[in-house]
């Protein structure tokens, strides 16, 4: 017999994803902390804009 | 820079003149284009107290022997322009190097015999020591010690310009029995008369001899505008904008001091600016890091650096004046101070050394010169949330020179804009000083104030 999907619901599908969210924010800034460059830094100028 | 106190020691030494002015006026030095120079109130001749006396005294081409009344200062033959001989001897060399465009004659007092108390300070502090009735005199006091200046640089192939600034950081105490050196509060409503008296006398000797000498005012001690500041910025204003001088000015000079490395003081000076003195440019006359010792990390070059890049971008300064030229550890003063650009012992024959803000601040006038023309430049980095600031000009033949600084301690690949290459790039970094960088695949070292020359592909 098939046994039925639990369906996660209410302040529990709330805390799963803030838990993601949060697992997902410490992941990047670990890897920025250790030195993982995401985009190089890029220069923009606009010659045309005079001070 | 300013030639305040150190210009008077240095001077002594021919060999140490030129050496200092090669290595910040020359060619193969900062090339900096502004001497700042110190018109003294004289107070070698008394018995001041200043600590670290035997510098922070000045010289004065006034002589006193002649002195009768305030109108002595108006007679031209009560003057000896061949005091100060040593200060002239490094304004000279200065000269020499070809690269000086612009001198600002700047007192920190008026001449004492001037002043309420005879002195270079003001017996109590907060208290104007310029008698009212001398203003003219005073005046007249900077007028005639102009006039030698136009006539020396009338003999060079090229004369730099001539700034007059007759009060410094008119807001600060400057008296009482603590003072360490000359200077001379005025409360808003003096200055202001003050400085219309002055005005109409410069007006009436630049109509008199052709000259185009002008005003600098007001060397506020900072550019703080909110009710809370103790410069009181906009009280000076109020009174200044009542005077019909006020709207003849072409710029404001301030001092970044209390600005340092901030954003938000900015924002709301340069907001200001926008919104009440559209019109007025900004110098930025004076700044030093307001700490004792002797730093000689990237960290304060770096440090120094932002709070340059913060006031060309920040508040549009078109010029920038760090305070002095030459710094030397002060027997009275504590020791070594974070104000020079140069540092220098003479104990066993001058000798010049330098820390990491030389190199820093080199940077910025490695490709950016007089007459190039700051133009609007951005990272992907906003607000230099990640450690990256940039300033861009563009120079007359459309090359344009980028400073860069990283202020993290990680290097960072650069992606340049479309259309452009690099043509040189320089760095100082912890370990190299103004280095020549490969154009391949040039990245952004850590912690480092990098200048690049973009050239059209």
């Amino acid at each position: 017999m098939q046994k039925a999907k639990r369906k996660i619901t209410g302040w529990r599908r709330v805390a799963l994803v803030a838990a993601s969210l949060v697992f997902a924010a410490c992941f990047i800034l670990s890897a920025y902390a250790v030195g993982v460059e995401f985009a190089p830094v890029s220069l923009k100028i606009d010659p045309s804009v005079r001070f | 820079m300013s030639g305040a106190w150190t210009f008077q020691d240095i001077g002594k030494d021919d060999a140490a003149a030129v050496g200092f002015a090669e290595k910040l006026y020359g060619d193969d030095g900062m090339r900096l284009d502004v001497v700042r120079y110190n018109v003294g109130a004289g107070t070698k001749e008394l018995e001041n107290g200043y600590e670290d006396g035997a510098t922070r005294a000045t010289e004065s081409f006034f002589i006193a022997e002649n002195y009768n009344s305030p109108a002595s200062f108006s007679d031209p033959e009560n003057y000896d322009f061949t005091r100060d001989a040593a200060a002239l001897n490094v304004l000279d060399k200065c000269l020499d190097t070809g690269n000086v465009r612009t001198v600002v004659l700047f007192a920190n007092s008026p001449h004492y015999l001037l002043t309420r108390n005879k002195k270079g300070n003001a017996d109590r502090e907060y208290e104007s020591n310029l008698l009212r009735e001398n203003y003219s005199a005073f005046a007249d006091y900077m007028l005639i010690i102009a006039d030698f200046f136009r006539e020396k640089f009338s003999a060079l192939e090229n004369p730099p310009e001539i700034y007059i600034s007759p009060v410094n950081e008119p807001q600060w105490k400057w008296g009482g029995e603590y003072a360490t050196q000359e200077g001379c509060h005025f409360e808003p409503a003096e200055l202001a008369e003050f400085y219309d008296v002055f005005y109409t006398r410069l007006c009436a000797y630049n109509k008199e001899t052709g000259a185009d000498i002008k005003p600098d005012f007001f060397e506020s001690g900072n550019y703080g505008v909110t009710g809370l500041s103790k410069s009181h910025f906009a009280e000076y204003i109020a009174e200044f904008s009542r005077y019909d001088f006020f709207s003849e000015l072409g710029h404001l000079s301030v001092h970044s001091y209390g600005a340092n490395n901030g954003r938000l003081y900015r924002s709301q000076f340069n907001t200001y600016m926008k919104t009440r003195l559209p019109d007025l440019k900004v110098h930025m006359s004076e700044y030093c890091v307001m700490q004792g010792g002797l730093d000689e990390s990237i960290d304060m070059g770096i440090y120094t650096a932002g709070v340059m890049m913060k006031d060309l971008t920040m508040i549009s300064a078109s010029q920038w004046c760090w305070w002095l030229g030459a710094a030397t550890c002060g027997e009275g003063n504590g020791g070594w101070y974070e104000d020079g650009l140069l540092y220098y012992t003479a104990d066993d024959g001058y000798s010049f050394f330098t820390t990491k803000r030389y190199f820093t601040l080199s940077q910025f006038t490695r490709y950016i010169s007089a007459g190039d023309v700051r133009i609007k430049a951005r990272t992907n980095d906003i607000n230099g949330l990640d450690g990256m600031e940039v300033c861009a000009f563009e120079k007359p033949d459309k090359s344009v020179s980028v400073v860069l600084i990283n202020h993290r301690s990680r290097t960072r690949k650069l992606k340049l804009p479309k259309g452009f290459r690099i043509a040189e790039a320089s760095v100082t970094d912890a370990d190299r000083n103004l280095a020549d960088l490969s154009a391949q695949n040039l990245k952004i070292p850590a912690n480092c104030v990098l200048s690049l020359r973009l050239v059209k592909e």
